[in-house]
């Protein structure tokens, strides 16, 4: 994905989990009950399966929203490392391959010859 | 509205519409309250003319003699005009100055009859309603018109209002058919009769009679402790499902914060432990099924050609640990395939021939590498690059196993014999050398670690390490071949493409067993017969020529990678030594033992006399022979020629 496809889900994500988060709370307020009342129906309450079910519902869709939400933005972390780590690992202390010297390594190669012969 | 059929009289009828000065065209009330379909049944039950049903509904709104009579075809027309003119009038005496004079008549008319209210009907039966038919048409033209001019209202405003006027008169006729529709049909169930006079035929069609009730229902206002209950249950459940949602949320919160520290753990630790130098890729975990990272763990990069194994490790982070773990991919699946072990690795072992027995003792064996004994001592198993050096050396091993054995199928005939799959013997006259890949088990390593040293142990070590060195050099031709183009690759040596691992350390060893053989033969037929001949090496520059010309164009990793070849020539290279015997006053004897496939030998032996002229030059790839023809020429040229 690109890194424009990330900010846009990103932005996204954050405005879902805002949005269901406010839901809630909205919910969860009774003050706000309380003004519905006044110029709604007055004095009469919302029957209890209607408030049973309806917010029940609610809030478990809320609630599963919010987790969705997080989860997408674990699945979006564990992207971009993904990106990172398929595209840019840190370069790891220069060359760390000595050169050969060449001149050393065919004495060593000679001696080798020897060793292996029983010649030394 | 007046519902007086125009047939009763047409007086009375004329008289009514005379009281209604038109200002609009009833035509148009015609069409609209035509569309009413209970409107339209009611009068026709009640009208008796029907000729013309949209008629009788415009009559029924308004007693509307234009509409009547301008519908009317002319031949029926006339007649009516000439009717209500009176007997005796004759439709060719009307002309348009008589009829506007009565007009002017009919306006001081309608003051007298505002003045003397009825009387003037009396006067005269024909006159009025003459007048009022002449009247009607040019009312209807020409009233609105000076009307408009009074009120300095423009036709499109004018039209407006009256289509608004229209619609809503249309709509007030609807709504009331439709509340009298009801209350009706409410009616029905105890009034039948009643209610059946005022109800449409189409409602009687569509619903029964009686079936709408209704009831008063006395609205009890609820008490206050009920207000409070319900509100408590309210907020109850409210509490209730919050309640959940935070269970839910905390439960999911701990299980993703637990993930989320591993993820965290994995990724520190892949970042820690990986550089630019591994080979890293996104896999699919095929055991746990999640997605994970693959190290590329194989040789294939760096030109290895061995494919019986993708050299694949998975990624794991072992949360017990706290340590990431390098799991072979494939180890499983080869596991389970019967296949013996997945861990194995080389050993070389060198058993030296008892003099006169036939029966070999061991006399070398190479230790075990320090990365596959067990690193409990030091910890070290926990670390990851640790996990994966094993893991390439592993891999290293076996595909140095893999080339061995497909290079021993060839090499039969030369004292080498493929055991069995995992083993690989090579016989020499005094000692036998084992290629055996081991099973990584405990005891193996158990074993190793207890064994004393033994004289060949260096030299096993070396033999071993040689091998994988020339698998490297394989790799590194490998490289080369692909760096340099198809063209380029003209095969400078012909085992470029084979492998060429244990001939070279076999020619090394059969070489100098044939130089010895050589030495000694020439040490009986020559040097024993002739006095003070000297045998000298002639220090060959073979090398020199084999090396091949540096060629500047080439990048330079190429020219790294063709020196670092290059200086494996010295082994790799056919072996061969030249040998000069001077023989003092009848010229030298020159031998050459060389190999063409590094385990079989061929010697030239070449005399030359004292001018230099050369008398023999032949090659020998059999010893006896050797021996023979050496014994002739020295016997023939050197010692007849001395005797002489």
């Amino acid at each position: 994905m690109s890194d424009k496809g990330l900010l846009e889900q990103l932005n996204r994500t954050t405005e879902t989990l805002s949005h269901s988060l406010t839901n809630l709370i909205r919910y969860a307020s009774i003050s706000t009950e309380k003004d519905d009342e006044e110029h709604g129906a007055q004095e009469l309450p919302e029957s209890t399966s209607k408030t049973s079910t309806g917010g029940l519902m609610m809030v478990s869709g809320q609630t599963a929203q919010l987790i969705r939400g997080i989860q997408d933005l674990m699945v979006m972390t564990r992207n971009i490392r993904e990106k990172w780590v398929l595209t840019q690992i840190p370069d790891e202390k220069a060359d760390s391959q000595q050169e050969l010297e060449m001149a050393k390594c065919a004495d060593l190669l000679e001696e080798w010859s020897k060793a292996v012969l029983g010649k030394i | 509205m007046t519902n007086n059929p125009p047939d009763q009289s047409s007086q009375a009828a004329n008289h009514e519409t005379k009281r209604i000065p038109l200002a609009i065209d009833p035509n148009f009330m015609k069409t609209t309250s035509s569309a009413l379909p209970t409107d339209q049944s009611d009068d026709n039950d009640k009208s008796q003319n029907g000729t013309h049903q949209n008629a009788t509904t415009g009559q029924s709104l308004v007693n509307n003699p234009y509409e009547m009579f301008g519908s009317m075809p002319l031949d029926q027309l006339i007649p009516v005009i000439l009717q209500s003119r009176g007997i005796g009038s004759k439709f060719a005496d009307l002309s348009e100055r008589v009829l506007s004079e009565e007009i002017a008549n009919d306006a001081e008319d309608m003051e007298h009859v505002k003045n003397l209210d009825e009387d003037v009907e009396m006067d005269s039966s024909d006159f009025p309603a003459n007048a009022d038919q002449e009247a009607l048409k040019p009312q209807q033209i020409e009233g609105p018109l000076a009307r408009e001019e009074e009120d300095q209202m423009t036709q499109e405003q004018f039209q407006q209002l009256k289509n608004s006027t229209v619609q809503s008169l249309n709509l007030s006729v609807n709504e009331a058919s439709l509340a009298l529709e009801f209350v009706s049909l409410l009616l029905s169930s105890v009034r039948p009769s009643a209610a059946n006079a005022s109800m449409s035929p189409f409602l009687k069609n569509a619903v029964p009679t009686a079936s709408l009730n209704a009831e008063k229902i006395p609205y009890e206002k609820a008490t206050e402790s009920e207000i409070v209950d319900k509100k408590l249950t309210t907020r109850g459940w409210k509490l209730r499902s919050l309640e959940e949602s935070r269970v839910l949320l905390k439960d999911t919160h701990k299980t993703l914060e637990a993930s989320l520290r591993k993820e965290q753990n994995y990724w520190s630790k892949v970042s820690a432990n990986t550089s630019k130098k591994d080979v890293i890729f996104k896999m699919k975990d095929q055991e746990t099924g999640e997605k994970s990272l693959g190290l590329k763990y194989g040789y294939e990069d760096s030109g290895s050609s061995y494919k019986q194994e993708r050299g694949i490790a998975i990624l794991r982070y072992n949360a017990n640990k706290d340590a990431l773990e390098a799991v072979p991919a494939e180890k499983q699946q080869f596991e389970s395939m019967n296949r013996g072990p997945f861990e194995k690795f080389m050993r070389v072992r060198i058993f030296t021939k008892i003099q006169e027995e036939d029966d070999y003792i061991l006399s070398g064996e190479t230790a075990l590498d320090d990365l596959l004994l067990a690193a409990d001592n030091s910890g070290a198993e926990q670390n990851i690059r640790r996990q994966i050096s094993k893991l390439q050396f592993l891999i290293f091993e076996k595909e140095l196993m893999y080339h061995l054995k497909k290079e021993s199928e060839t090499l039969i005939s030369y004292g080498v014999t493929l055991e069995n799959e995992n083993k690989i013997t090579v016989e020499f006259p005094t000692e036998k050398i084992e290629f055996e890949m081991m099973n990584l088990t405990d005891e193996v390593i158990l074993n190793h670690q207890q064994d004393a040293p033994k004289t060949n142990d260096r030299k096993a070590a070396l033999i071993l390490v040689m091998l994988r060195m020339l698998l490297v050099v394989m790799y590194k031709k490998q490289i080369r071949k692909k760096l340099l183009m198809v063209a380029h690759s003209k095969a400078v040596h012909p085992f470029d493409n084979e492998a060429l691992l244990l001939r070279p350390i076999m020619g090394k060893f059969r070489h100098e067993n044939y130089l010895n053989l050589l030495q000694k033969v020439i040490k009986t037929y020559v040097l024993d017969v002739v006095a003070n001949s000297v045998v000298t090496e002639i220090p060959s520059d073979y090398r020199k020529q084999n090396i091949p010309v540096r060629r500047e164009t080439y990048d330079k990793h190429i020219t790294k990678l063709d020196d670092e070849i290059t200086l494996f020539d010295k082994i790799l290279q056919l072996p061969r030594i030249d040998l000069k015997v001077e023989l003092p006053g009848s010229g030298k004897i020159e031998f050459g033992l060389e190999s063409s496939n590094y385990c079989n030998a061929t010697t030239s032996v070449k005399l030359v006399d004292a001018s230099n002229a050369t008398i023999f030059d032949t090659r020998f790839s059999n010893f006896k022979e050797l021996e023979d023809f050496l014994h002739f020429i020295v016997s023939e040229y050197v010692t007849e020629g001395k005797q002489e």
